[in-house]
């Protein structure tokens, strides 16, 4: 009988076994599973969007109950969802196993900060869900995930929600500028030995450079929050009087870099899970790191795009034009250097690559769709638009959600120590891949005829109704998808037990048991290579004829 | 998949856009037919199935960085050359004739200059409405649809036009795609955009999400001919001074009745604007009162 992490035998103490623990394992269990059930959340908000913007004049939902509606699911995709889910429960899982560590640096920092998320996440959610429970429109944000001032301020956005929706951003920014220094310091002092520099595996890798970003960008929009709460309860005067682009500088020096928060840990996943499904290398290695250090630094660079339409001088507008035409290149040495690795590879089609498909096959879209709309002439008629919607979605649906998705399929079978159904992650792939296009290709079309993004309704005879439609079957396929998910999920109760290395894996967590005893490794391991499973396999010969 | 386009600016970014989409599509088809070929030839046919080791070359990551690179200079310098086709030539070159708050005094008169503007609108920004006012002939319009309004800003054909953009309250955006790109209306700053269209009717709308009914918060332009133009303006004028009934406001005493909240919401202005004497009903204040207050937020255009 295997256990999983939460030891069933100690049933009574479960409970507060759950709230006092510190090992990262759990730790990064409770992430994930307090993530998903924010993305279920989230996502059935916009299922009610996609019902409302099914046909024109829909009434479904009234104009402020659609905006909370949309801004709920923004920010709690972002800050409730993929963040938490990549950082603190992947990144916390994986990242000291990856390592051969016993643990992270700072266990009891740790829980403070899952905890701390907990409470923003109850603070955020709890305000939007109170106001539905009673009907007062009064006890949520509905200014959009972004807040621009002025709408946000007390002038215009008088609610108590708004503050609510404000603090709890807050301690959502703490909680994650916490889990980073953890991860900086644990990734820098805690490697076993013989892990040099380029020996860490790929998704630490990414964890590195995604935590730095983190303790870079997090603080200013922290910043900005503090000031937009006492600008709306102090009396202070930091937005009232300044340049209307104040807000969105601070705003998106943050959110710029956070997409790439959001899409570097995916893309280490990629990294993991393409050379164990190919039975080769990782192709370019070097590249690929120096690549997602690169995009950790440019992504820093761009984050005036977001507003060439907002009354930026030219001068500044055509620098950030060029740096965002440029964080294009690094993005696609990795997707020509994944490709490479599959090349002439032995790719066994298991759940797991099948998702890297996913996001490859999509990524690629989003990553093409934002060069286009760098280009600021062409900028000027999408910004906006439902062509931004698409967009972000090809590259967090299509980057986040599937690496997620191949993540789960692909350690799962570590972290609870059972076999996820093949059979049925295959069908979850199909219905998820074909829904997402569904629902997202059609606001391409959109976008480029004009349909604003965050209107809660539009008239007839615009040519919108077939996209809107097509768009809203999609949303429900992926919903779909996502059931046969939490299926899958179901039958682990009674899933045969996974083998401590079923994929044939490279990397020290394959090293251990399924799932891994307390302390992860009784013996630390000494690694002599960037893939040291595969040595202890086949041997250093096969290694090197290359 | 292709943008509208009337105006010489639009069709010069719809050149642009088309020029980016056939390069994607050559992108797109590369990476994916990559892919799939890459899933049919390369799956596992033998358990012990071995490939060969390969770890990388520097030769072909080397091409798969320089390529890319080449390209999206590319993009970037034709969207640089891009950027002043749409603004005329000249040191005030703007993107999209959109003038940067900062500099926008002189560089409007001189833009204005340079593409002698026949027809100048100012138009303001409200949640959530578009107030319109000809400069030339003294008339005004409004984006709502009423007794007195058709809704649609009303432009001459063949003539270049100004618009002149402000807002009294939050950021709004103006965004009529056939006629031109967006740009933001932001609250104490102008925003300017130019075009010369030919006769029909084009639709457009807030583009800036700005609170509760943005999605109404429509901008449906209507190009005619100069006489039926001169002929609509006429019709405005009479209408006007038809209205003796309405009521002359004090802007020195609305400010004040403004600042102390003479309107609980931006939604009430609307109302003011459209019916003095019931908006004096709901709010409480004399007819005179509202109509101060209006007057003083008609000095802010
Ligand atoms: C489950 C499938 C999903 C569907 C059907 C969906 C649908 C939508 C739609 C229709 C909108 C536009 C609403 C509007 O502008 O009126 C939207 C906005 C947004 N979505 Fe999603 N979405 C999904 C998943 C995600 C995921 C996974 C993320 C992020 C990781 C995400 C992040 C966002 C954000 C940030 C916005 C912008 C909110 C705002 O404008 O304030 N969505 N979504
Ligand atoms: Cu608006
Ligand atoms: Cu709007």
């Amino acid at each position: 009988m295997a256990s999983i992490s939460i030891p069933v035998q100690k049933r009574q103490s479960a409970l507060l076994d759950i709230l006092t623990t510190v090992d990262h394992k759990k730790i990064g269990l409770m992430y994930m599973v307090a993530a998903f059930v924010f993305f279920l959340f989230s996502g059935t908000l916009a299922l009610v969007i996609r019902l409302q913007l099914a046909a024109p004049d829909m009434k479904l939902v009234d104009p402020g109950l659609y905006n909370q509606m949309f801004t709920m699911h923004g920010t709690g995709m972002i800050f409730l969802f993929t963040i938490p889910m990549l950082v603190g429960g992947f990144g916390n899982y994986m990242v000291p196993l990856q390592i051969g560590a016993r643990d992270v640096a700072f266990p009891r920092i740790n829980a403070f900060s899952f905890w701390l998320f907990v409470f923003a996440a109850i603070v955020m959610e709890g305000g939007f869900a109170l106001g539905m429970a009673m009907q007062n429109p009064n006890l949520a944000s509905n200014a959009a995930w972004t807040a621009y001032v002025p709408l946000s301020t007390r002038v215009f956005s008088p609610q108590a929600g708004m503050d609510i929706w404000l603090f709890g951003l807050i301690l959502s920014g703490i909680a994650s500028t916490l889990g980073a220094v953890n991860f900086v310091v644990t990734a820098y002092a805690m490697r076993a030995p013989g892990m040099t520099t380029w020996r860490i595996p790929m998704f630490t890798w990414a964890m590195i450079v995604t935590a730095v970003m983190v303790l870079l960008s997090t603080p200013v929009l922290t910043a900005a929050l503090a000031m937009l709460t006492a600008d709306r309860n102090f009396g202070t005067q930091f937005f009232k009087s300044s340049d209307p682009r104040l807000w969105q500088n601070m705003f998106w020096f943050y959110s710029h870099p956070a997409v790439y928060i959001m899409v570097l840990p995916g893309m280490g996943i990629i990294s993991e899970i393409l050379p164990v499904f190919s039975r080769k290398p990782l192709y370019g290695t070097k590249a690929i790191v120096i690549s997602t250090i690169l995009i950790g630094l440019l992504g820093f660079t761009t984050w005036a795009h977001h507003m060439f339409v907002s009354g930026v001088a030219p001068e500044i507008q055509r620098f950030f034009m060029f740096t965002t035409m440029v964080i294009a290149v690094p993005t696609g040495v990795k997707i020509f250097n994944w490709i490479a690795t599959m090349w002439k590879g032995s790719l066994v089609l298991k759940t797991p690559l099948l998702m890297v498909f996913g996001f490859l096959s999509t990524f690629t879209v989003g990553g093409i769709t934002g060069v286009i709309q760098g280009m600021i002439p062409i900028d000027t008629q999408l910004h906006n638009t439902y062509w931004v919607v698409a967009h972000f979605h090809y590259v967090l649906f299509g980057g986040s959600v599937f690496a997620i998705m191949g993540g789960f399929y692909y350690w799962i079978p570590k972290m609870l120590g059972k076999m996820l159904n093949d059979t049925l992650g295959k069908v979850q792939f199909v219905f998820m891949w074909i829904g997402f296009n569904l629902t997202f290709f059609p606001m391409h079309i959109l976008g480029l005829e004009g349909m604003p993004r965050r209107i809660a309704t539009y008239a007839a005879g615009r040519g919108w109704e077939i996209p809107n439609l097509i768009a809203t079957v999609g949303a429900f396929t992926i919903a779909t998808s996502v059931l046969i998910f939490i299926i899958n999920c179901l039958t682990l109760l009674r899933a045969k037990p996974a083998p401590a290395d079923p994929w044939e894996g490279n990397t020290l967590e394959w090293d251990t048991t399924s799932p891994p005893e307390e302390y992860n490794f009784k013996k630390i391991p000494v690694v002599t290579s960037d893939r040291p499973l595969w040595d202890r396999r086949h041997g250093a010969a096969v290694q090197a004829g290359h | 998949m292709t943008l509208p386009a009337v105006t010489s600016d639009t069709i010069n970014i719809q050149n642009l856009y088309y020029l980016a989409f056939w390069m994607s599509v050559v992108v797109f088809v590369l990476v994916e037919s990559l892919l799939l070929y890459s899933a049919f030839a390369f799956r596992r046919r033998r358990a012990d199935e071995m490939p060969e080791q390969n770890h990388g070359n520097s030769r072909m990551e080397l091409m798969w960085t320089v390529v890319p690179a080449i390209v999206v200079l590319f993009l970037f310098f034709i969207s640089l050359d891009g950027m002043t086709k749409l603004t005329g030539a000249g040191s005030y070159a703007q993107p999209l004739n959109h003038v940067h708050p900062i500099d926008n005094t002189d560089a409007a008169r001189r833009i204005d200059e340079a593409k002698q503007t026949d027809e100048v609108v100012t138009i303001t920004g409200r949640q959530w409405f578009w107030q319109y006012r000809y400069q030339k002939e003294g008339v005004s319009a409004s984006s709502q649809v009423n007794a007195t309004s058709t809704g649609e800003l009303m432009v001459p054909a063949g003539k270049s036009v100004r618009l002149d953009l402000n807002s009294t309250d939050v950021i709004h955006a103006w965004f009529v795609p056939q006629l031109s790109g967006m740009i933001y209306v932001n609250p104490g700053e102008r925003s300017y955009i130019w075009f010369t269209a030919p006769v029909g009717e084009y639709y457009g709308q807030c583009n800036f999400f700005c609170g509760n009914q943005h999605a109404q918060m429509i901008s449906k332009v209507k190009v005619v001919s100069q006489t039926d133009f001169d002929a609509w303006v006429k019709s405005k004028k009479t209408a006007q001074q038809n209205d003796v009934t309405a009521q002359q406001g004090d802007p020195s005493r609305g400010v004040q009745l403004y600042m102390d909240g003479a309107f609980k919401s931006v939604s009430a202005i609307e109302a003011a604007q459209r019916d003095t004497a019931v908006a004096a009903q709901t709010t409480g204040m004399s007819t005179q009162e509202v109509a101060d207050v209006i007057a003083y937020l008609d000095t802010l255009q």
